[in-house]
């Protein structure tokens, strides 16, 4: 009884567990060593390289091999990418909540502080408007005293301090 | 001697301190309220003695000008 050997160069598959995964759920059996991973069922069999080849044998009598073959290769890409858009929705869900955690958290506190300064400066304003108020009310009642002060015979000699204003009011006897 | 009235306006705080020299008894009164009357309020008037011992001798002798009335 002859036997041929047909090895088949499997496309480059880097996710080893994914591959392994496929055909672990079709019932392949795993034999594991130090350098590869030979995975056999019914007469076909694939060997994982340490360096990431991957060569399936099959026999040639079983007629079904290529069509088997084929199937896991599709279902490896198939689960690859699905696993891969999984992971890619899961990352970008991850990163989206990240990003808006750490927008909401920047917003509260670019929020607070302009508030803060929202009220600082109405505070800032309110004070400037009192104390500009005070002065033109003080400039009027110095005025007044001074018109009076005159109308009642007395002599004025005014002085400007910084906070302090001075009105001297003499009247000769 | 002069009659003087120094006033001292505190812009940040619009207080007000007046001390007059030289007028004497209700007089010193009379001319601050001239001055300030409507303009500002007084809150605090620390007086001399002399104005209250002259402040006495006025109510005195209108005391004794009344009784005199009476008398009379």
């Amino acid at each position: 009884m002859s036997s041929r050997v047909v090895a088949k160069i499997l496309p480059v598959i880097k996710d080893l567990t994914v591959f392994k995964e496929v055909l672990e759920s079709k019932n392949f059996v795993t034999q594991e060593t130090s350098k590869s991973i030979f995975l056999s069922r019914e007469g076909i069999s694939f060997t994982i390289l340490d360096n990431g080849t991957i060569r399936a044998r099959f026999n040639n009598q079983n007629r079904r091999a290529n069509g088997i073959i084929d199937d896991i290769v599709k279902e490896y890409q198939l689960l690859y990418q699905k696993k891969l858009a999984e992971l890619r929705r899961k990352l970008d869900t991850v990163k989206r909540a990240e990003a808006l955690q750490k927008l909401n958290a920047q917003n509260h506190q670019e929020q607070e502080e302009q508030q803060l300064e929202r009220e600082l400066r109405k505070m800032e304003k309110t004070r400037k408007i009192e104390q500009k108020l005070l002065q033109d009310k003080i400039t009027q009642i110095e005025q007044k005293i001074i018109e009076r002060a005159e109308a009642n015979g007395f002599t004025v000699k005014k002085t400007v301090g910084v906070q302090k204003q001075v009105i001297r009011l003499v009247r000769r006897k | 001697m002069d009659e003087e009235i120094i006033i001292e306006i505190n812009s940040e705080t619009g207080q007000l301190n007046i001390n007059t020299e030289g007028i004497k008894g209700e007089l010193c009164v009379d001319e601050v309220n001239k001055l300030i009357d409507g303009l500002a309020m007084a809150t605090e008037w620390n007086l001399t003695d002399e104005y209250y011992q002259e402040a006495q001798a006025r109510n005195t002798k209108k005391e004794q000008q009344k009784l005199g009335g009476k008398s009379s």
